[in-house]
């Protein structure tokens, strides 16, 4: 329809033209009267031409500003998101934690009431009472231990940090060893530093310390009957994190099984040590409270190998 | 009454402690034979020379194997033995669970009652 109005109006146009030319001391009505025509149509079409593209360029905008909303709300609620999971995470930490710490209190309570079901109170001066007696103390003291380390661990979880300070990372090491020197003597252990000895980390001292300090006594003490410990330690700053590496040549953790369970309180792995399953769960918490992350590989009777992650700016 | 031999299986030096002074106390000549852990426990069960106990107490909560790993290996033994679980804490899952294995008679809540273990006996003896 619009293409037929325009071929009939440029025809129009056309012989007005030539009929312009014919009578060029005057303008016939007819004349003015196509050109206006003319005139007006190609303004409409423009203006419609016009219109639509302010129309289009509207669109666009809006579409653009409904993109951008679009990817702002999927920002905000990947936060949320992000938000609730650490949220059911802590949670079910504290659940975990809560239910551990009550099995763990209620076998040493169950003991006593046991021993105390076994008094014999028609004979207080037997020597099975004696005996009992003793089993009781020895539970009460067992209890005891189990709430002074619980109390250890909620210090820790909460505890203020003190300052942060610059600390060169070898110096840091040897203080440790110096630490354990009966325990390093005595086993032979063999040190095999893998970093710059100018080094320096700046980091809570104190914390660091119970991380690295623990590890080491791990990698010495799950060592291999047959074997002196062979422990390495890495050092170095990737992009913005501190990279603390321990690995030893230890018994090492079926993680096959225990996966899940390592860093758990009061998850032990050996039957034949006498760990009380706390060392892993404080350095896990330590190393979080340094805002990081703990990761472990391990093979059995090959060793063991903790990456520490520690972010620099905070 | 009848000698019994008990196989004790529990990492918890006091508690099993515990539980063979409660045997011998109602059951003077009964043999209490004890292991910290449960590797230990089924090679007891292995090796022939042994004579085979009446009954096994066993602890769930155990590093390395723990008590549902050591059911696992025991049940391929065909061994006619009753399994009565001991533990500290009432999981309904841990009870839910024991349900599934034949051989387990019993479930315990630490500390073990007397007069229950009575029953066993006295039930075993019928």
């Amino acid at each position: 329809m619009c293409l037929y109005i325009i071929i009939k109006y440029y025809d129009a146009h056309y012989f007005s033209l030539v009929k312009i030319r014919i009578n060029v001391n005057g303008l016939s009505l007819y004349d003015f009267n196509a050109i206006m025509n003319l005139l007006l149509i190609f303004l409409l079409f423009f203006s419609y031409f016009k219109y639509h593209q302010l129309l289009k360029a509207e669109e666009t905008n809006k579409h653009n500003k409904l993109q951008e909303e679009i990817i702002k709300r999927k920002e905000s609620e990947e936060s949320t998101r992000k938000l609730f999971d650490d949220l059911s995470l802590s949670y079910k930490n504290l659940e975990q934690f809560s239910y551990v710490v009550s099995h763990n209190m209620r076998a040493p309570v169950a003991n006593i009431k046991g021993f105390i079901s076994l008094y014999n109170r028609t004979a207080y001066d037997s020597e099975e009472n004696a005996n009992i007696i003793k089993y009781v103390e020895k539970s009460a003291a067992h209890l005891d231990e189990i709430l002074t380390d619980l109390n250890f661990i909620l210090k820790n979880k909460n505890g203020q940090l003190e300052d942060k300070e610059e600390l060169v990372f070898d110096d840091f090491i040897e203080n440790i060893k110096q630490s354990m020197f009966i325990e390093i003597e005595s086993t032979k252990t063999v040190f095999n530093k893998k970093y710059d000895i100018k080094q320096k980390i700046f980091t809570v001292k104190s914390i660091l310390n119970s991380i690295v300090y623990n590890l080491l006594q791990n990698a010495i003490k799950y060592k291999k009957n047959w074997e002196s410990p062979l422990i390495s330690i890495e050092f170095s700053v990737i992009e913005s994190n501190y990279v603390i590496k321990i690995s030893d040549n230890g018994i090492g953790i079926d993680l096959e099984k225990f996966k899940n369970r390592v860093f758990r309180l009061y998850a032990r792995f050996h039957r034949n040590a006498d760990g009380k399953g706390i060392g892993l769960y404080l350095v896990k918490t330590q190393v979080e409270l340094l805002g990081g992350t703990i990761s472990i590989e391990s093979k059995v009777n090959v060793g063991t190998s903790f990456k520490i992650v520690i972010p620099i700016n905070r | 009454m009848s000698d019994h031999k008990i196989l004790l299986i529990d990492d918890d030096f006091m508690s099993s402690t515990y539980t063979s002074l409660m045997l011998k106390k109602i059951h003077p000549r009964v043999e209490v034979v004890c292991f910290n852990n449960a590797q230990d426990g089924l090679c007891f069960l292995k090796d022939t020379l042994q004579p085979k106990p009446n009954y096994i107490f066993l602890d769930l909560n155990m590093p390395e194997m723990n008590g549902w790993d050591f059911m696992d290996e025991f049940e391929k033994m065909n061994l006619n033995i009753e399994v009565i679980i001991t533990t500290s804490s009432n999981d309904v899952n841990d009870r839910e669970k024991s349900k599934s294995y034949s051989g387990i008679s019993d479930f315990f809540i630490k500390p073990i009652n007397i007069e229950n273990t009575k029953t066993l006996f006295i039930r075993s003896k019928a």
